[in-house]
């Protein structure tokens, strides 16, 4: 990288339908909304030249995010306010453009800075059935989360094979909420909501839906409504 | 009542693979769309009830990944979008697992502006793009929730229409159809709309929209028959024909530079501008070369323009100058050198494609790059003989071949791409030998030009299609050649000594045999498309998904055999299924190129020599519209 580049940190949100895009669907419509910005994105040089950028940890499919992060180095300065109007006057409404400053160079990548993410998850009846005890699914499928959270250790199939997650390592807070008297007149019945933190590093990472997996299946009636990563911060700590 | 099937689709989302298909909300720079914004929580609103507003949904009977590219979709709506309070909407067909849960949830086919069902819109309008596609139509039908056939739908079931290469001969897709639509549709589909809100608006009745719409020129509307009074209703010339609607000045009309912007990764993922439309090469196997006659060009300024205005709106990284023969451009260099100044210092690349083996030189084989240049160059001599090459009326020689590859690899290019066909008329086995030599030729030639130490990159592919024959080409009456022939003449060429270093695909030939069944029925093949449907046959164009034994059932059934329906010659004095339908050109001139053929005879071409009277611009009172001169 050249001393003449500009590295520009990018906010964007990932909301809507389009939280069912893949990370790799992202990636391409935030590049194609800095072209359309005109801003003078630095490229790599060689046969297939391609625009310069770092996103941060990957949102799997129909997981919003609120504030997500991507680093994009520049040819030429652009004042902020002049860049961050022209990339939200080119954005989808859905992946919308929230903010961004210039950053050091010398500063770590995303990937390895912000591994702490936050993640809001809500609950929801999957359907009314009078078979199923209703008070009883909320607190099994919290008692399973906290065995599971105890124990410390998360034995899943990742394609085919045994892997074993450390929780002690990735699993850095949870609390659940019950909401159903709150949202009793709700129509999407949320009837909880779940605030988890999760750690992710070169070692390993754990998405929110692997660690619910077994609560929801001892749960049996819940299911998930909805996943956002509300934030991501740096791990003042390590 | 109308409701959006929004938050009954949204769970489905996580049990499919790619459910970017089904997102809609794509980025569009501008539109004056009135649509979705507007209308996504007005779910109790009766559309049916708003007179002021038309809804029409365009429908490709394909993924989203394949449908969103295609151009014929993106014209029209954009031409409807003109329209004041015209809804238009796109849906395309689920893939399998989604077809399977909006069967399982009682879910009809929605559109992805709005999430509505289909069946609300007063008009769905289905490309028809290619023969395999046919029992997609019917699977799209059918999930909409509309009765297959015309026959059986109701006073307020929408009206269906269809447009595309295939409608050039209908009757094969007749008994779906209410309306079709022939040729070129910019200006038809503004017709169409604005008549039948005018009549939907008026109190008309289901048949009397579709009565009126018949007196549209270009308009087709096979429940009329054709020895009945009401075929007359059709626009008809001196005759008894339906003419092909045409755009005769065809630089006039806009081009997308805002169109859609996929989140998904589609087929040709780019900005798409048609630098001229038309092709009078006139190679006799080729449908879209005597359905799209006359040539037309665009100016090198307003496709600089479009370019330069496109990628500042989509952000896009390539753009591809399309067209039948973008090479032919009579102003093809200006626009590249001024495109590659355009883009010179950045990421976005240029691709040409449909290139002429005589018209590819140095100057293009370093100009084009890019996405082309990672997967290779392609080009098409069809035929490995001088003689049969002259059969085709392909007019290029085995010099252009190796000319073109000798400067594509000195620029730079490693790979590339020969496409041949097997089974074309007169065809003998030393036309089939002469593929492999002509091919070791060009792969030696691409060595030689290469420095020694990259000689092991060089890739030479040979892509192997089977002749179909089509209906408004001059092979109209030929069959196709019988498989057990094909399959012969496959191991042939796989036994003629081809270089180590060359790799070989060759098409399967069943799927050429349901094209070929299809491409020249006549309107007893509905029945056929209809009971392979209904046996599970759909997306035939997808290798994995077709199934021969379907085919081969489905005609059992029907008590028909495919492979007399695909090689049955028919007698050039013979009433042809499609005789109804003319796309301009002449039979008396398809005739006449069929007997030049047997005698290997060529034909020029007329945008750059003289008249080959092919009757297209004196039927249609249109003209070769150049943006300047041709130089061969």
């Amino acid at each position: 990288m050249n001393d003449m580049t500009f590295r520009l940190r990018i906010e964007f949100a990932k909301i809507g339908r389009l939280a069912y895009l893949s990370h790799l669907e992202v990636v391409r419509a935030v590049e194609r909304n800095i072209r359309r910005a005109g801003l003078p994105y630095h490229t790599s040089q060689g046969f297939n030249r391609h625009m310069r950028h770092a996103f941060g940890p990957a949102l799997p499919v129909g997981t919003a995010g609120l504030h997500e992060f991507l680093d994009v180095w520049l040819k030429s300065y652009v004042p902020p306010d002049k860049a961050l109007l022209a990339l939200q006057q080119a954005s989808s409404k859905e992946l919308p453009i929230l903010g961004l400053c210039y950053i050091s160079q010398s500063l770590p990548s995303l990937q390895m800075s912000h591994t702490l993410h936050d993640y809001n998850i809500k609950l929801a009846y999957v359907e009314k059935n009078d078979a199923i005890n209703e008070d009883i699914a909320l607190e099994t499928f919290f008692a399973t989360l906290k065995a599971t959270a105890d124990a410390g250790i998360l034995e899943l199939l990742k394609k085919g094979k045994p892997k074993t997650y450390d929780l002690n390592k990735l699993l850095i807070g949870y609390k659940l909420e019950d909401l159903r008297q709150i949202n009793s007149q709700n129509e999407e019945q949320i009837v909880a909501q779940l605030n988890l933190t999760l750690h992710t590093s070169e070692e390993g990472s754990l998405r929110p839906e692997q660690l619910l997996a077994k609560p929801l299946d001892d749960a049996c009636c819940l299911r998930v409504l909805s996943i956002v990563r509300v934030g991501m911060r740096e791990d003042n700590d390590s | 009542m109308a409701h959006s099937l929004y938050s009954r689709i949204e769970p489905l989302f996580s049990l499919v693979e790619k459910p970017s298909r089904y997102l809609g909300n794509e980025y569009q720079h501008c539109t004056n769309l009135v649509i979705a914004n507007q209308r996504d929580n007005n779910t109790n609103q009766d559309k049916k009830g708003d007179a002021s507003v038309y809804d029409i949904v365009f429908c490709y009977p394909d993924t989203y990944e394949i449908g969103q590219a295609n151009q014929g979709i993106a014209i029209l709506a954009a031409c409807a979008n003109k329209l004041d309070d015209v809804n238009v909407k796109r849906t395309f067909l689920p893939w399998l697992d989604m077809s399977e849960l909006l069967r399982e949830h009682n879910i009809p086919l929605f559109s992805l502006e709005d999430y509505m069902p289909i069946k609300m819109a007063d008009m769905i309008a289905i490309t028809l793009p290619h023969e395999l596609a046919a029992t997609n139509v019917l699977e799209l039908i059918d999930l909409a929730g509309v009765a297959l056939r015309a026959a059986d739908r109701k006073e307020d079931d929408p009206i269906i229409i269809g447009g595309g290469p295939v409608a050039f001969n209908p009757e094969p897709l007749a008994d779906f159809f209410d309306v079709f639509g022939i040729g070129e549709g910019e200006d038809l589909i503004l017709e169409v709309i604005e008549t039948d809100r005018y009549m939907r608006d008026s109190g008309a009745s289901r048949i009397e929209r579709i009565q009126k719409l018949a007196g549209i020129p270009g308009i087709y509307v096979p429940s009329f028959s054709l020895h009945s009074a009401d075929f007359k209703k059709h626009a008809l010339n001196a005759k008894g024909q339906i003419v092909k609607r045409i755009v005769d000045d065809f630089n006039s009309t806009p081009v997308l530079i805002s169109p859609k912007v996929p989140y998904a990764e589609v087929a040709h993922d780019r900005l798409t501008v048609e630098i001229l439309r038309g092709c009078t090469r006139g190679c006799r196997f080729c449908q879209a070369g005597m359905t799209s006659r006359p040539v037309r060009e665009r100016t090198a300024d307003s496709i600089l323009a479009a370019v330069s205005d496109g990628l500042k709106n989509t952000g896009y990284d390539e753009v591809s100058l399309t067209s039948l023969s973008s090479t032919d451009h009579s102003q093809i260099n200006a626009i590249l050198r001024r495109l590659q100044h355009l883009v010179c210092d950045s990421d976005i690349s240029i691709s040409l494609p449909s290139q002429r083996l005589d018209a590819f030189g140095v100057f293009l084989a370093q100009i084009v790059e890019g996405g082309a240049r990672k997967t290779g160059l392609t080009f098409a001599p069809e035929a490995a003989t001088q003689r049969l090459r002259d059969v085709i009326n392909k007019n290029v020689t085995d010099a252009n071949l190796l000319d073109a590859i000798q400067s594509a690899f000195l620029a730079g290019w490693r790979r590339c791409k020969l496409y041949f066909m097997i089974g074309l008329p007169t065809e003998t086995d030393e036309d089939i030998v002469a593929i492999a030599t002509l091919v070791n030729q060009a792969y030696a030639c691409a060595k030689d030009s290469v420095p020694e130490k990259q000689r092991g990159q060089v890739r030479i592919s040979v892509s192997v299609a089977v002749f179909v024959p089509k209906a408004q080409t001059p092979f109209q009456w030929c069959g196709q050649l019988a498989r057990s022939e094909v399959q012969r003449r496959i191991a042939l060429l796989r036994n003629s000594g081809l270089h180590k270093g060359i790799d070989l695909h060759w098409h399967d030939p069943s799927t050429s045999l349901i094209e070929a069944a299809l491409s020249r029925g006549g309107r007893q093949i509905g029945s056929l498309i209809e009971a392979a449907w209904r046996l599970g046959a759909k997306f035939d164009a997808w290798t994995e998904q077709f199934s021969l034994a379907i085919w081969e059932q489905a005609a059992t059934d029907i008590g028909v055999s495919l492979d007399a329906l695909a090689t049955r010659d028919f007698a050039i004095d013979e009433p042809l299924p499609w005789d109804h339908i003319s796309a301009g050109v002449s039979k008396e001139y398809l005739a006449s190129e069929m007997l030049c053929a047997t005698k290997a005879q060529t034909q020029v071409d007329c945008s750059f020599s003289y008249c080959s009277s092919c009757g297209v611009c004196s039927d249609l009172g249109v003209r070769v519209r150049l943006a300047g001169k041709r130089c061969a």
